[in-house]
């Protein structure tokens, strides 16, 4: 190791020193800058001027509790920050400061004390101007705090409309059970013809109303996401014969022939939710007596496809009515549509069965369908996918 | 021969008399009270089925099937179908109760006859 004189080294040092200050002057984004052991500003470079907007013909030899606040100056808080720096060697933080237009920004500071042979001589100071980052954290905040107060609202609103709705089922449930009830009672006895036909008007009109009420409501439920399924374990025939014996007083009024099969390679129980699969067949059949005149009614299932314990079982309601003409087709599932404007007044209903319907097979993760030709008939089917055998509690 | 009854458990006096009524056209005899507690007090030998509304005053429909089969299985009694008749919904929970069966309000006659043919053709008038 070669010894070197005490020039070379100041030498050396004033050289280095030059281009370190040339770096550090060229610098943009960050504020580099020395102060002397009182904080007055020493040094300055290009950053510092574009950070704070002072010019080094404007800061220098000026203290640097300039760029603080007017509070932070009241609680010494530039003074605090070099005695830590002073006392532990380096001081950070991040915080509002302000530029020679009077705007604020918010900084990260790193003040650090230069001492030489421990003597101090004063601070290196590094700022950088954060502000864009600051104010897109202060906004996530703020949205943050938003979105949860509205969550919560939204989750109060979703629940005074279920209890709202829930109520409402119950209490107009109780007397329209008694008048429909009650009518029905009076239509079997024998009251003269022009009376019995009032009252059969009473027991049609007020099972309308029920039947009304009733899609209104699920629609309603389905709308706020309260309507949920239940599995359990159901006789897939049984439900078939209930919904055919369902319809068979409509039916045979109309002079309607009503048959139908069941794949004999369906299991004969199934899990998933028998009310469901009822309420959607019953809408299928309803709609398929009331837009028919004479022939008959098919309802039937098929099975569609057995993967593992999945059974795939497509239910059809074939009519021999009126058809729906192929330009009404496309909207059929749209709640309170009707093929035709002219239908509701001819043959009544909401329109409200089958976008509900749509709506009930969807949930069971099924899809819904039909094919129509005006004056032969319609077939309407869904498919439900359901899991064979008992339900695995 | 013993008598078959059908015991109608509903707080609506209206309600209680079609169902009264609906079941008295399908020849079965009936006998209705207004509470569940009165329906737990009631005599069950010659009860071939129960309806039973689950919103009632004091005891709900549900907790009253419940007292009915603890007190079956405690005096070793014939198990009465029991059958929610009710504008709920709620079946889970009226399974859980140890109902047998649901039907929703409003109940035409076909409904009740379904019901009944189901529950009780073997005894019926």
């Amino acid at each position: 190791m070669t010894e070197q004189s005490p020039q070379t080294t100041a030498s050396e040092f004033n050289q280095n020193a030059a281009i370190f200050r040339l770096l550090v002057s060229a610098v943009k984004d960050y504020a580099i800058f020395m102060l002397d052991p009182n904080g007055n500003v020493l040094t300055w470079n290009e950053g510092a001027q574009r950070a704070k907007g002072y010019t080094a013909d404007e800061i220098i030899g000026k203290h640097f509790s300039t760029f603080y606040t007017q509070d932070a100056k009241d609680r010494r808080h530039p003074q605090h920050e070099l005695e830590i720096a002073a006392k532990q060697g380096s001081y950070e933080e991040e915080g509002w400061r302000v530029r020679k237009d009077g705007t604020m920004f918010w900084a990260s500071v790193v003040i650090t004390a230069v001492r030489v042979e421990g003597r101090l001589v004063g601070y290196a100071k590094v700022t950088r101007d954060l502000t864009e980052r600051r104010i897109a954290e202060q906004q996530k905040e703020i949205d943050a705090k938003i979105l949860a107060a509205t969550n919560v609202e939204l989750g109060q609103a979703l629940e005074v409309k279920t209890r709202f709705l829930s109520t409402i089922s119950h209490e107009v449930r109780t007397p329209m059970a008694g008048i429909i009830g009650m009518a029905e009672l009076l239509s079997v006895e024998d009251l003269g013809a022009e009376n019995n036909g009032i009252v059969r008007s009473i027991f049609e009109s007020s099972k309308r109303l029920l039947q009304l009420l009733n899609n209104l409501l699920d629609s309603a439920r389905m709308e706020s996401g309260t309507v949920s399924l239940e599995n359990r374990t159901f006789p897939i025939r049984a439900v078939l014969g209930e919904v055919r014996q369902l319809v068979s007083p409509d039916a045979t009024k109309k002079g309607l022939n009503l048959k139908g099969t069941c794949d004999l390679q369906i299991p004969e129980e199934l899990c998933g939710d028998e009310l469901r699969v009822r309420q959607v067949l019953l809408n299928l059949a309803f709609n398929a007596v009331k837009f028919t005149q004479s022939g008959d009614i098919d309802i039937s299932c098929v099975l569609k496809s057995q993967i593992d314990d999945i059974t795939l079982v497509r239910f059809t309601v074939r009519d021999t009515g009126i058809g729906i003409r192929s330009e009404a087709q496309a909207k059929l599932f749209q709640p309170f549509v009707q093929a035709e404007d002219a239908t509701t007044r001819l043959y009544g209903g909401s329109g409200l069965g089958l976008s509900l319907s749509k709506q009930l097979v969807e949930l069971m993760g099924g899809t819904i369908g039909f094919e129509s030709q005006i004056d032969k008939g319609s077939t309407f089917w869904f498919e439900v996918p359901f899991q064979q055998g008992k339900c695995l509690v | 021969m013993t008598k078959s009854i059908i015991l109608i458990v509903e707080d609506d006096p209206t309600l209680r008399d079609l169902t009264r009524r609906q079941v008295k056209l399908l020849g079965y005899e009936s006998v209705a009270v207004a509470t569940g507690e009165e329906a737990v007090e009631h005599p069950r030998e010659e009860v071939v089925l129960i309806f039973m509304d689950i919103g009632l005053p004091g005891i709900d429909g549900g907790h009253a099937a419940s007292i009915i089969r603890e007190t079956e299985l405690r005096s070793q009694s014939k198990r009465v179908p029991i059958v929610a008749l009710t504008a709920h919904s709620d079946r889970q929970r009226a399974a859980s109760c140890g109902i047998d069966d649901f039907l929703q309000k409003p109940a035409l006659i076909n409904d009740i006859k379904r019901i009944l043919d189901k529950w009780c053709s073997s005894q019926g008038g």
